[in-house]
């Protein structure tokens, strides 16, 4: 009885509760008041030795992060890259008072988090041992031992760590980046590799810790449970005995952007997915008012599940499991790049997708709705970083580092909310447009083909050095040498359709640099028995070849001649076939099928007649290039004809132009006229 | 297990405020929707959570991967949300959503501004009540999970591991699968499939609703109440009752992949999550792999140098789970290199007591961890939901240390014998493709 009588009180509450909200499913609910998040306090100051600290009081959990950072000019590290992250790592590999293993364990016994790099030294922990972590961190700091034994076991590691990589696709895409958009010589650009790493010495990595971990490039950051006045008292006393020294600085030239769309790949053969990114430097430092807009283009572009990259390359293609884009603000190179990971088979199509959506920005002005959600969304993100007090002190450490106005991230919220859509399609043609470097890590063997429509494709290795296209033949599954030539013949018009001609003639013009004038060409067919072929310049001709009633005869400025032996056998088939992949039908093992593969980045099935080699397109089955030798005053040389356009006479297919290349001559013929019967 | 509502209210947890210290309340609806509550105010936000207890263990043998691809599906929109909204709305609001899904459930969540709470009660009970699922969103998630696990498994070193490790290490139960699934099943699957999916599991009286961040307790369930409360009840879901065989045997299997560092992976199966043994071994597995003091690292990566990386965990699951090694050879070592090390290390646990100093150190490691988890609002709600449905006490996230600190150095010796075993286990040996013996070999 007792609990019914609460029961029915209980509801009577939930039930008054209930009466109180009404809602309309149909439509958004309103939002409430706005609370504007705020930054957490720091504080800051400065020890004799030059060293700067920061401090955010973060008293909500009994816990402590201790972060040393310092700000030094990237290094170019050359023929030993990998030194100065090997020399990272060591410092944290023991000191004159703890062997590593004694500082393994002492702190994995706090339960702590201890970390070096090459530009850090980090202790965590429960605040409970603050004086401890300070210790170990200073002990490190003054104290470091290099030992020879974790030099060679750091050494060994990072080269199984490059051969775990080596297979890494998007370590790979890193790799090329750096290569492509600034070159190996450039710190942003070189890539480490067995052999630089082999070349690193202990005494390489003991100079740059002397050289570089000085307190007068240094900060110190300090984050939680700990009072600013006890983190003055205990930083002063463990770090008074660090000395300032001059440390040197790097400068770099601004790296220039390429002249025209670049398209770079690494070729991976097991890859199912096509690693892809697009985009450039941009020279946008810290602090310039064009972050904002920026920053709002990009949101609009790709700055997640609602940006224009998303919605189209996932949600109404399905090319990927997602696209985004973003920059970076970097004081030496700032970038902005789009990437997606995406099945083989569209990779070009999900390029055409990234560069259609990035034209719309540089083209379109966004619309109000577009800004107020990218504005919303920016001003929302940057409301729930303030959730960690680490944001406080990153703000902090920005403004010193980079020397903005004090009250740069105060500000940020306004600065966002003044940017217009005339600002970001301003920021859109200054930051986002062309040329454009794609970077694309994947199997070239299903890709290439389709991407030299972006521009010739140029090969990197995975280590960012430049190599030769890949050469890759392979059978495709159903192919054979019949269904090669059908479709050719298909293509062009049909087999029976071309053995039915009886006459055929055909005018052109040949162009070559550094000739005078045009050559005239003419071919005249009297299927099987009549051939003619004649070269003219200006009225004048150059050399005429006649085949009649089984004898052919030479004239024009080389003089007259009977041929003989091969050259007269060839005209006789000039005679017998309209065109030469005729004979094949009669004589099908004058041909073998050897696979498909690639040409100029277009697939291509490859047929080889002797020492002829010919390449017919997959997409439209047509002749796309031979390639034969001949024989040159300095002996053999290729002869390379590509067949650059078809045309059509008469419901058959004949080609339109060709380009020639015979060693260093080129030539371009074009076919005036054909007529056949 | 379903706690009545009015109880619920009675009963509902308010601890006092102190530091990690985390209060909440947790009451039932009517329907069967379980909620829960933390209020706190230092940064406007609020992170709005629904856990739906159904996970790719639920699923029909013949259509894995079915739990993930709802998981994709329930982005496309609703009777009152059109395709592509449910993301708008909440980026719009100046907030950020996903969800994930795992062999146990599948978890929603929104981080909103505080004032915008409301917004992300309105899309959950959306949907929740009536989700739109049609054609078009079916055939785009499809691809979009093909990509998905080409970009997860398919293209990534060593990326298929779990998938190898579970199916022979779970041959009757649902673990035998992994969440991705198979996309033969998901081609195959029929739109009317999906619906009944979405009926039977997506029901109030499967979810928890967990919220934390800058709310005003009583307004915000006044408010729940008006979104979720007419929600109708469905069927109570059974979760699968399959007993699982002993392993009866080690299994090993070699897989060559598209790498260049052999690898090892050991998986031993082990008891579900909440089992005090769970915790046992958690702390054995610290033994083995917490920090570069630990027995595995210290010996395999720093003395013996055979390994670039090696580390245990316990994969722990509502109904099991796999306790995993993984170990990664140094350059020009082999699988044969690292395992007697391995075993050598899990011997030394079974046949010793592990000393007085290590056990301080791994409880050690336990507190630090367990004080320093919970620090985010979205953190806190996933936990609240997570500890509520597998063990039905939300209130493990300030009383979880407690199950930690009654492992003995006994128990740990006691799991490693029970379940560090090689008859309990599989071995999946990852070898380079260059290595794979070619047929005319064969």
């Amino acid at each position: 009885m007792k609990k019914y009588i609460y029961t029915l009180f209980i509801a009577l509450v939930t039930l008054s509760l209930s009466a109180q909200v009404t809602i309309d499913r149909s439509t958004a609910p309103t939002p409430g008041p706005a609370r504007t998040p705020e930054i957490g306090s720091y504080e800051s100051f400065e020890l004799k030795n030059g060293l700067k600290v920061f401090v955010v009081e973060d008293h909500k959990l009994p816990r402590i992060t201790m972060s040393l950072i310092l700000d030094r000019d990237p290094i170019v590290e050359g023929a030993k890259a990998g030194y100065v992250s090997i020399a990272g790592d060591l410092i944290g590999a023991g000191t004159a008072n703890r062997t590593k293993s004694a500082l393994d364990e002492e702190v994995d016994f706090m339960g702590a988090n201890f970390g070096t790099g090459s530009n850090s030294i980090r202790v965590g922990g429960l605040s409970k041992y603050t004086d401890q972590l300070i210790d170990i961190l200073s002990d490190v700091l003054l104290n470091p031992s290099f030992p020879e034994e974790e030099f060679d076991k750091l050494k060994s590691q990072m080269i199984s760590g490059l051969k775990a990589n080596a297979d890494d696709p998007d370590a790979i895409s890193g790799n090329l980046r750096g290569a492509a958009l600034y070159g190996l010589e450039h710190p942003y650009g070189e890539v480490m590799t067995e052999a630089t790493v082999e070349a690193i010495s202990i005494d390489d990595c003991k100079a740059y810790f002397d050289t570089y971990f000085r307190p007068n490039i240094a900060y110190m950051v300090v984050i939680g449970d700990i009072t600013v006045k006890d983190a003055k008292k205990k930083l002063n006393k463990a770090l008074k005995k660090w000395k300032a020294a001059e440390v040197p600085t790097h400068e770099y030239a601004k790296t220039s952007r390429a002249a025209a769309t670049r398209i770079v790949m690494v070729d991976k053969p097991s890859a199912v997915q096509s690693v892809v990114w697009l985009g450039n430097v941009i020279d946008l430092p810290q602090g310039h008012p064009d972050i904002e807009p920026l920053r709002v283009a990009n949101q609009i572009l790709g700055g997640g599940m609602s940006g224009r990259l998303f919605t189209n390359l996932r949600e109404d293609k399905a090319f990927t499991y997602g696209a985004y884009s973003n920059f970076g603000v970097d004081e030496l190179n700032s970038t902005f790049g789009a990437s997606a990971k995406v099945r083989n088979e569209v990779t070009d199509s999900a390029i055409t997708e990234f560069l259609f959506e990035i034209d719309r920005m540089k083209n379109e002005a966004v619309t109000e709705e577009d800004l107020i959600a990218a504005k919303a969304s920016l001003s929302g993100s940057f409301g729930r970083s303030l959730e960690s007090p680490a944001s406080a002190a990153n703000f902090a450490l920005n403004i010193a580092r980079y020397g903005l106005p004090s009250d740069y991230y105060n500000n940020y919220l306004s600065r966002l909310e003044a940017v217009t859509a005339e600002d970001v399609m301003r920021v859109a043609n200054t930051y986002m447009n062309g040329p454009l470097t794609i970077t694309v890590v994947g199997k070239a063997q299903d890709v290439a083909g389709k991407l030299s429509a972006f521009g010739e494709v140029e090969y990197y290795d995975a280590d960012g050095n430049e190599t030769e296209a890949p050469t890759f033949l392979f059978l495709p599954e159903g192919v054979t040498k019949d269904a090669v030539l059908n479709k050719f013949f298909d293509a062009i018009g049909g087999a029976e359709a071309f053995q039915n001609i009886t006459s055929f003639e055909q005018e052109m013009s040949l162009e070559a640099p550094g000739m005078p004038g045009l050559v005239g060409m003419k071919t005249v067919k009297n299927i099987p028995d009549y051939y003619l072929t004649e070269q003219s310049m200006q009225g004048m001709t150059l050399m005429k070849v006649e085949y009649k009633d089984g004898a052919a005869t030479r004239s024009g400025m080389r003089g007259n001649a009977e041929l003989e032996g091969e050259e007269l056998a060839s005209t006789a088939k000039e005679a017998k076939y309209v065109i030469s992949q005729l004979e094949w039908l009669e004589n099908p093992d004058a041909v073998t099928f050897d696979g498909q593969t690639l040409v100029n980045g277009k697939d291509v099935y490859q047929i080889t007649e002797g020492e002829q080699t010919h390449y017919f397109d997959v997409a439209t089955g047509l002749l796309y290039m031979s390639v034969g030798t001949a024989e040159g005053p300095e002996g053999d040389i290729t002869v390379t004809t590509v067949y650059k356009e078809w045309q059509e006479v008469n419901g058959l297919t004949f080609v339109k132009t060709i380009e020639q290349s015979a060693g260093p001559q080129s030539f371009t013929v074009t076919v005036e006229k054909v007529t056949w019967k | 297990m379903k706690k009545m509502v009015l109880t619920g209210l009675l009963l509902s947890t308010l601890s006092a405020w102190s530091q990690n210290n985390i209060a909440f309340e947790e009451y039932d609806l009517d329907n069967g929707l379980h909620v829960i509550l933390h209020e706190d105010h230092s940064t406007p936000i609020a992170a709005v959570t629904v856990l739906y207890h159904v996970g790719s263990k639920n699923e029909n043998p013949e259509r894995t991967g079915f739990a993930h691809f709802f998981e994709h599906l329930l982005f496309e929109g609703s009777e009152n949300i059109g395709r592509g909204e449910f993301d708008s709305y909440v980026t719009n609001a100046g907030g950020a959503l996903n969800a994930n899904t795992s062999q146990d459930r599948t978890f929603y969540f929104e981080l909103l501004p505080s004032n915008q709470m409301e917004l992300g009660l309105w899309l959950e009970s959306e949907r929740m009540l009536h989700a739109n699922i049609q054609t078009v969103g079916v055939e785009t998630q499809r691809e979009v999970v093909k990509e998905e696990k080409r970009q997860r498994v398919d293209n990534q070193p060593y990326g298929s591991w779990l998938e190898n490790m579970m199916k022979r290490l779970y041959t009757e139960h649902p673990y035998n699968w992994v969440p991705i699934g198979s996309m033969d099943h998901l081609n195959a699957a029929q739109l009317d499939e999906f619906m009944a999916f979405y009926k039977k599991f997506y029901i109030p009286n499967n979810a928890t609703l967990s919220i934390a961040g800058d709310i005003d307790v009583e307004k915000t369930k006044a408010l729940i109440e008006a979104y979720f409360g007419d929600i109708p009840a469905g069927t109570p879901v059974e979760q699968p009752t399959v007993i699982e065989p002993a392993l009866g045997g080690e299994k090993t299997a070699t897989i060559y992949d598209n790498i260049q560092l052999p690898a090892v992976m050991m998986g031993y199966r082990m008891p579900p999550q909440t089992s005090d043994d769970a915790y046992a071994l958690q702390m054995a597995s610290t033994v083995l792999s917490g920090g570069p003091s630990s027995r595995m690292y210290k010996r395999l990566v720093d003395q013996d140098q055979t390994a670039l990386q090696v580390f245990s965990f316990p994969f722990s699951l509502e109904q099991g789970g796999a306790f995993i090694t993984f170990s990664l050879a140094n350059a020009g070592k082999t699988i044969d290199d690292m395992v007697p090390a391995l075993e050598e290390e899990i011997a030394n646990l079974q046949n010793e007591l592990i000393s007085e100093r290590e056990f301080q150190k791994i409880q050690n490691q336990m507190e630090s961890r367990f004080v320093q988890s919970n620090s985010t609002m979205a953190g806190i709600a996933e936990s609240l939901a997570d500890y509520h449905t597998y063990y039905g006490d939300a209130n493990l996230i300030n009383t979880e240390l407690e199950r930690y600190r009654a492992v003995t150095r006994e128990d740990i010796q006691r799991v490693a014998q029970k379940y560090l075993v090689k008859d309990n286990r599989v071995v999946l040996r990852y070898l380079p493709k260059s290595e794979e013996p070619t047929a005319a070999a064969e």
